[in-house]
C-alpha cells in the first residue's frame, strides 16, 4: 500500500473522483433497491444480535405473545375515601379512554356474562376437573364430603348451592374456584373490582392498545391525551388519587426526555462545531468535507452491509456510523496540512504528505474492527463489516473531494486551537517529553490501584430511562393488585398434545410447592383450564367411586324420594366426553388464556406457563425458564465480554501490523496513548461511581481507533509537528463535542457511551505526543 | 368463585350490564320502615328455617339460635346438625359438627360474601348497603298497623344467578325472610323470642364471636 506508483495514483489524476461517484452511485442504487424490495431490510430486535444456535424461532415467537400481552396493557386506579365518588370517576376516565381509536378495550366493569359462560362450560366437566384437595379428601375422608354437603344443604346462605340432582355432593364450585385461583388481591364489588388502601377504595381500570405494533409515535400521543383526561377529571374531584402504568406513558416520558436532549446535546453539539470551524478557518467550508466524508462513508457501509447480510440491525447503524465518526481525522489532517503549507501547497502535494499517516489510520481502524468479526456474535460482525466499508469510503471520499476543492484553507491568524496547540506541544516537548516514562508510571498506578473498584453490571434496566414517578406508581399498582408484573414465563415443547399437558402438570408441582414457600406469586397454564386425559380420567374413577359408594345413601339420608334418586344416579353415571384442548381453544371460556397455546409451526406442540410474581428465579423448575429482562442482560454481558476479549485481539493485531514497519518496541510505544487513554476513563468512570456495561466498552472501540490515528499521525508528520498535533486537536475537538455530549442523556446506555469516549480521547488526545519519539525520521526516542 | 383476576384480566371486558341505579319511589318509603323497625344494640333469638328443594319432597327444616351486635351475626344452627358461622361482613367463619372453625375466602367468593353482606345489612336495617345489591320494593303488612314488607330483587351479579328475589317481613323487628331462587327453590327463615336486653353483649356472647 506504501508504494509510490500506488500513492500516486491516490493523489494525483481524476481517477478517485470517478472511483468515488461510481462507488457511491451504486450504493444508493443498491440500496435503494434493497429497501424498496423488501420492507425487512433493517431490523431491530436484539435477540438477533444473539449467535445462530441461541436463537429460537419458538421461544421468540412466546416472548413476543408476552410481550403484546403485557405490553399493550394500560392499569389504572381510581382512589377516593367515597366508594360512589370512585366508582363514578373510574367511570368517566373509562369513557375518556373508549372514545380513544388507539385503545381496542376498555374495561371499567367486569363482564359477568364471560363469566356465566365459562362456569356453565365447566359444568359439563364437573366430573373430569376434581380439585387436588377434593380428590384426596374423597379417597381419605369421603364422610368429611358429606358432612360439607349437609352443611351447604341446611346453610341460610345454601341456596347459592347447587343443583342437587346433577352435583349432588356440591363439588362443582370449588373444583371452579381450584381451576381459577387468585392472581390477585382484588374484590369483586358491584360490577367493579376494589383494592383498598391507606382509607381510599380504588377501583380498577384496564385499557388495552388496538394493536401491540402502535408507533411510538402514537403510543406516545396516546399517552399524552390519557394525561390530558386524567388531569381533567382531577381538576374536577382534587382529592382523588389517580394511579396509572402502562408501556405508552413510559414512552411517553422517553420521547418527553429525548426530545430535550435532542435539542440540548443536538444544537450543542453543532453550535460548538460550527463555532470551532468558524473561529479556526472564518470558513464552514471544512465542515462541508468532512460531513460529505461521513455520509457518504455511510451510505458505502450501508449498501455493502447489506450486500453482505441482507438486512442492517438499528444497533450496527447507530453505533457503526459513530465508528464512522473516525473519519474526521482524515479531513482535519488534510485541512491542516493545507493550511500549514506555504505558497507552493497543493492539495497533490497535502495528499502525499498526509498519505501514509491516514492511510496507516484506516488500516489499523479496519484491523480493529475486522477483529470483531472472529467473535460468533452476529451484530459485532456486522457492525465490523459495516464501520470497516464506511471508513474506506470516508477515505476515498476525501481523495475525491480534494479534486473539487477549488479554495484554500485559511486558518483565522488568531485561532484558540492553534494556540492551545502550540503551547500545548512547548509544555510538552519542554517539560514533559523528558518525563514521560515517570507520567506513564503514574497513570499505570493510577490505574493498577482504582481498578479493583471497577464494577460491572449489565441489567438491562440500568440502561432505560426511568422517570421515578412513573415508577413509584407502577410499584403502588403492583402493590392494589397484589401481582408483581409479570414477563417471565416456562416455554415447554412435546411432540404431542398430552406429553404437553401431562409436562405441564409436572412443572406445576414445583410451581405449587413455591407458591407455598413465597417464592412466586401465582401462574397461568393452560393445563389448569384442560387437565391432561390422565388426569381428567382419575378425576372420573374418583368420581364415579364416590357416587357408587355413596350417593343412594346420601340422597336416602336426606329423603331424596328413591326413583329420583335412581334417576339422578343413572344420570350421573352416564359416560361424558373429556375436554381437549381443541374444544377448549374453540370455546369462548378460552378467550383470556388462548395465547397460553403456542403455533409451533410443525408437527410438535407447545405451550408457555405465565409466572407472576418471581422473587427468585433460580429457584424455579430446571426447564427453559424465559425472561426477557435477564435475557437481555445476559446478552449485554456476553457482548461487553467479547467485545473486551476482540479489542485485546484487536491490540495485538494492530501491534503485529505496526510492527513490521516500526519494529516491535516503537509499535509498541504508538500503541500506549490509546491503552492507557481507554483504562484511565474505565477507572475514572469507576472512581466516580458508575458501574460499567456494554456501551462502556463499545466505546473503547471508538477510543481505539481515533486514538491510535493520534499517534499514527503523530509518527508520520512529514514537516511541522504543529500542524500535525494542530489536526488531532481539533479532530479530538470535534470527537469530543460531538460524542461527549451524549454523556448528558438520561438514557444509561447513551450516557455511559458519550463519557467513555469524551474521557478517552481526550486522555489519548494529551498523551498523543508519546509518539513524538517513534517519527520514522526521527532517531532516538 | 373468584372473579377476580389479573395478569391475562381474565373475565374483564366492557360490561354491557344495565343497571337500574336509583329505585323507584315509594309509597310507603324505607323511612317509614325504619321507623317502625326498632335498631337494637343487640339482638338475640331462636331461628327455624324450612327449605323447599325440588328433589326432596319433605322440606329441610333446621333450627337453632342467633346473635347480632356491631360484632357481627352469630349463627348457630343445632338441628338436625351442629354448625356454626360467624358473619362480619368482611370474613366468614364456619364450623362444622365438631369440626374446626374455617375461614371461608369471602374475598374470592363474591356469592357467599354478597350473600353474607346482604344477610347483615337485612338484620341492620341499612339501606344504602342494600340498594347497592338490590332493588327495593316496600310494601305494607299483612292488616298489622305496624307491619312492614320488603321485596329485594338483586341487580347485581352474581347475586342475581342465583336469587330470584328476597322477602323480608316483621313488626318491631325482623320476623321472617324468605328467599326464592333461581332454581324455584324456596328457603324461610322465621324468628323468635327475639330479645334485646341487656343491650350490650355479656361476655359468654363475646366468646362466642372469638370462638
Amino acid at each position: 500500500m506504501s508504494s509510490p506508483s500506488m500513492r500516486s495514483s491516490f493523489t494525483r489524476g481524476s481517477l478517485p473522483l470517478l472511483v468515488w461517484v461510481v462507488l457511491l452511485l451504486v450504493a444508493i442504487a443498491v440500496t435503494a433497491a434493497r429497501i424498496s424490495s423488501d420492507s425487512d431490510w433493517i431490523r431491530s430486535n436484539v435477540f438477533e444480535l444473539l449467535p445462530e444456535s441461541d436463537y429460537d424461532p419458538l421461544r421468540e415467537s412466546a416472548t413476543r405473545i408476552v410481550d403484546a400481552e403485557l405490553g399493550t396493557r394500560l392499569l389504572f386506579f381510581v382512589g377516593h375515601a367515597d366508594r360512589d365518588v370512585a366508582a363514578s370517576a373510574a367511570e368517566t376516565l373509562g369513557a375518556a379512554l373508549s372514545s380513544d381509536p388507539l385503545l381496542a378495550t376498555v374495561t371499567t366493569r367486569v363482564d359477568e356474562s364471560q363469566y356465566s359462560d365459562m362456569v356453565a362450560f365447566y359444568y359439563g366437566y364437573r366430573s373430569k376437573i376434581l380439585s387436588d384437595t377434593q380428590l384426596e379428601r374423597i379417597a381419605n375422608d369421603p364422610e368429611s364430603i358429606e358432612a360439607d354437603a349437609v352443611a351447604i344443604l341446611y346453610s341460610p346462605f345454601g341456596g347459592t348451592a347447587g343443583n342437587l340432582a346433577t352435583d349432588p355432593f356440591f363439588l362443582f364450585a370449588n373444583s371452579m374456584q381450584a381451576l381459577q385461583p387468585s392472581v390477585s388481591s382484588l374484590t369483586f364489588d358491584d360490577g367493579y373490582l376494589w383494592a383498598e388502601k391507606g382509607g381510599l377504595d380504588y377501583v380498577f381500570v384496564m385499557a388495552n392498545l388496538e394493536s401491540p405494533t402502535l408507533s411510538i409515535v402514537e403510543q406516545e400521543s396516546l399517552a399524552r391525551q390519557i394525561n390530558d383526561a386524567l388531569d381533567e377529571i382531577k381538576a374536577n374531584k382534587p382529592e382523588l388519587e389517580i394511579l396509572k402504568t402502562g408501556f405508552s406513558f413510559y414512552a411517553h416520558e422517553a420521547t418527553q426526555s429525548a426530545k430535550g436532549e435532542i435539542s440540548t446535546i443536538g444544537v450543542g453539539s453543532l453550535i460548538g462545531l460550527l463555532l470551532l470551524v468558524i473561529s479556526t478557518f472564518r470558513s464552514l467550508r471544512p465542515l462541508s468535507l468532512i460531513v460529505v466524508s461521513i455520509v457518504a462513508g455511510c451510505v458505502i457501509a450501508l449498501a455493502f452491509t447489506l450486500s453482505v447480510f441482507g438486512f442492517v440491525h438499528l444497533f450496527t447503524l447507530v453505533f457503526g456510523a459513530s465508528l464512522i465518526g473516525v473519519s474526521v481525522d482524515y479531513s482535519f489532517h488534510y485541512i491542516a496540512d493545507d493550511a500549514f503549507g506555504d505558497d507552493s501547497w497543493t492539495p497533490q502535494r497535502g495528499l502525499n504528505n498526509i498519505f501514509m499517516g491516514i492511510t496507516l489510520g484506516l488500516a489499523t481502524s479496519i484491523l480493529a474492527y475486522l477483529a470483531l468479526t472472529v467473535a460468533p456474535f452476529p451484530g459485532l460482525q456486522q457492525l465490523a463489516v459495516f464501520s470497516s466499508a464506511g471508513l474506506i469510503g470516508a477515505w476515498i471520499t476525501l481523495f475525491a473531494m480534494t479534486r473539487l476543492i477549488r479554495h484554500r484553507f485559511v486558518m483565522h491568524e488568531r485561532s484558540l486551537v492553534l494556540h492551545f496547540t502550540s503551547g500545548f506541544l512547548g509544555i510538552w516537548q519542554r517539560h514533559i517529553a523528558r518525563r514521560q516514562v515517570i507520567l506513564l508510571a503514574v497513570l499505570a498506578a493510577i490505574i493498577l490501584t482504582a481498578w479493583r473498584t471497577v464494577d460491572v453490571n449489565d441489567d438491562v434496566r440500568m440502561l432505560q430511562s426511568q422517570p421515578p414517578q412513573l415508577v413509584a406508581q407502577e410499584a403502588a399498582i403492583q402493590e392494589l393488585l397484589g401481582v408483581a408484573q409479570a414477563g417471565t414465563f416456562i416455554l415447554l415443547t412435546a411432540a404431542d398434545e398430552q406429553s404437553l399437558l401431562e409436562q405441564e402438570e409436572a412443572v406445576r408441582v414445583s410451581l405449587d410447592e413455591l407458591i407455598a414457600e413465597g417464592s412466586l406469586g401465582s401462574y397461568q397454564a393452560v393445563s389448569r383450564w384442560v387437565p391432561s386425559l390422565a388426569r381428567q380420567a382419575r378425576s372420573q374413577q374418583t368420581y364415579s367411586e364416590l357416587l357408587e359408594s355413596r350417593l343412594l345413601a346420601w340422597f336416602a339420608a336426606i329423603d331424596v324420594d328413591t326413583e329420583d334418586a335412581r334417576a339422578a344416579f343413572t344420570e350421573l353415571t352416564q359416560d361424558t366426553p373429556s375436554l381437549d384442548v381443541t374444544t377448549w381453544l374453540q370455546h369462548p371460556a378460552s378467550e383470556q388464556f388462548r395465547h397460553l397455546w403456542l403455533e409451533t409451526g410443525g408437527d410438535d406442540v407447545a405451550s408457555m406457563v405465565l409466572l407472576f410474581g418471581v422473587k427468585d428465579i433460580d429457584a424455579l423448575p430446571d426447564v427453559t425458564v424465559i425472561n426477557k429482562g435477564r435475557e437481555l442482560s445476559a446478552l449485554f454481558g456476553e457482548y461487553r465480554s467479547r467485545v473486551t476479549q476482540v479489542l485485546i485481539a484487536a491490540y495485538l493485531v494492530i501491534l503485529l501490523g505496526l510492527t513490521t514497519r516500526y519494529g516491535l518496541r516503537r509499535a509498541a510505544i504508538l500503541l500506549v496513548p490509546p491503552i492507557v487513554a481507554g483504562l484511565l476513563a474505565l477507572t475514572l468512570i469507576s472512581l466516580a461511581g458508575e458501574t460499567l456495561n456494554l456501551f462502556h466498552f463499545l466505546a473503547l472501540i471508538l477510543v481505539l481507533g481515533i486514538g491510535i490515528d493520534f499517534t499514527l499521525f503523530v509518527a508520520e508528520a512529514k514537516h511541522d509537528l504543529t500542524s500535525t498535533l494542530f489536526a488531532i486537536t481539533l479532530s479530538a475537538l470535534t470527537t469530543m463535542l460531538s460524542f461527549g455530549l451524549l454523556s448528558l442523556s438520561s438514557t444509561f446506555a447513551v450516557h455511559s457511551f458519550g463519557l467513555t469516549v469524551l474521557i478517552g480521547i481526550g486522555f489519548a488526545y494529551l498523551l498523543s505526543p508519546v509518539a513524538i519519539g517513534v517519527r520514522a525520521n526521527s532517531t532516538s526516542i | 368463585m373468584r372473579v377476580v383476576l389479573y395478569g391475562a384480566a381474565f373475565f374483564l371486558a366492557l360490561s354491557s350490564i344495565a343497571r337500574a341505579q336509583d329505585a323507584q319511589t315509594d309509597d310507603v318509603s324505607f323511612d317509614t320502615v325504619s321507623a317502625k323497625l326498632a335498631a337494637p344494640a343487640v339482638l338475640r333469638g331462636s331461628f327455624k328455617q324450612t327449605r323447599h328443594l325440588q328433589l326432596i319432597s319433605k322440606p329441610l327444616q333446621s333450627s337453632g339460635r342467633f346473635l347480632l351486635s356491631d360484632m357481627g351475626l352469630y349463627w348457630e344452627q343445632d338441628e338436625p346438625l351442629k354448625s356454626v358461622m360467624i358473619a362480619d361482613g368482611e370474613r366468614l367463619l364456619q364450623r362444622i359438627g365438631d369440626g374446626p372453625l374455617q375461614s371461608i375466602d369471602v374475598a374470592q367468593n363474591p356469592v357467599v360474601l354478597t350473600f353474607s353482606q346482604s344477610f347483615l345489612s337485612i338484620f341492620k336495617g341499612s339501606e344504602d348497603e342494600l340498594r347497592s345489591h338490590f332493588d327495593l320494593e316496600f310494601l305494607p303488612g299483612d292488616d298489622e298497623a305496624d307491619g312492614w314488607n320488603i321485596v329485594l330483587t338483586p341487580t347485581s351479579y352474581p347475586m342475581s344467578e342465583a336469587i330470584a328475589s328476597i322477602n323480608i317481613s316483621g313488626r318491631e323487628y325482623i320476623e321472617e325472610l324468605k328467599v326464592n331462587s333461581r332454581s324455584s327453590e324456596e328457603t324461610i327463615i322465621s324468628f323468635s323470642n327475639l330479645q334485646t336486653e341487656p343491650d350490650e353483649l355479656t361476655e359468654h356472647e363475646i366468646e362466642l364471636y372469638a370462638r
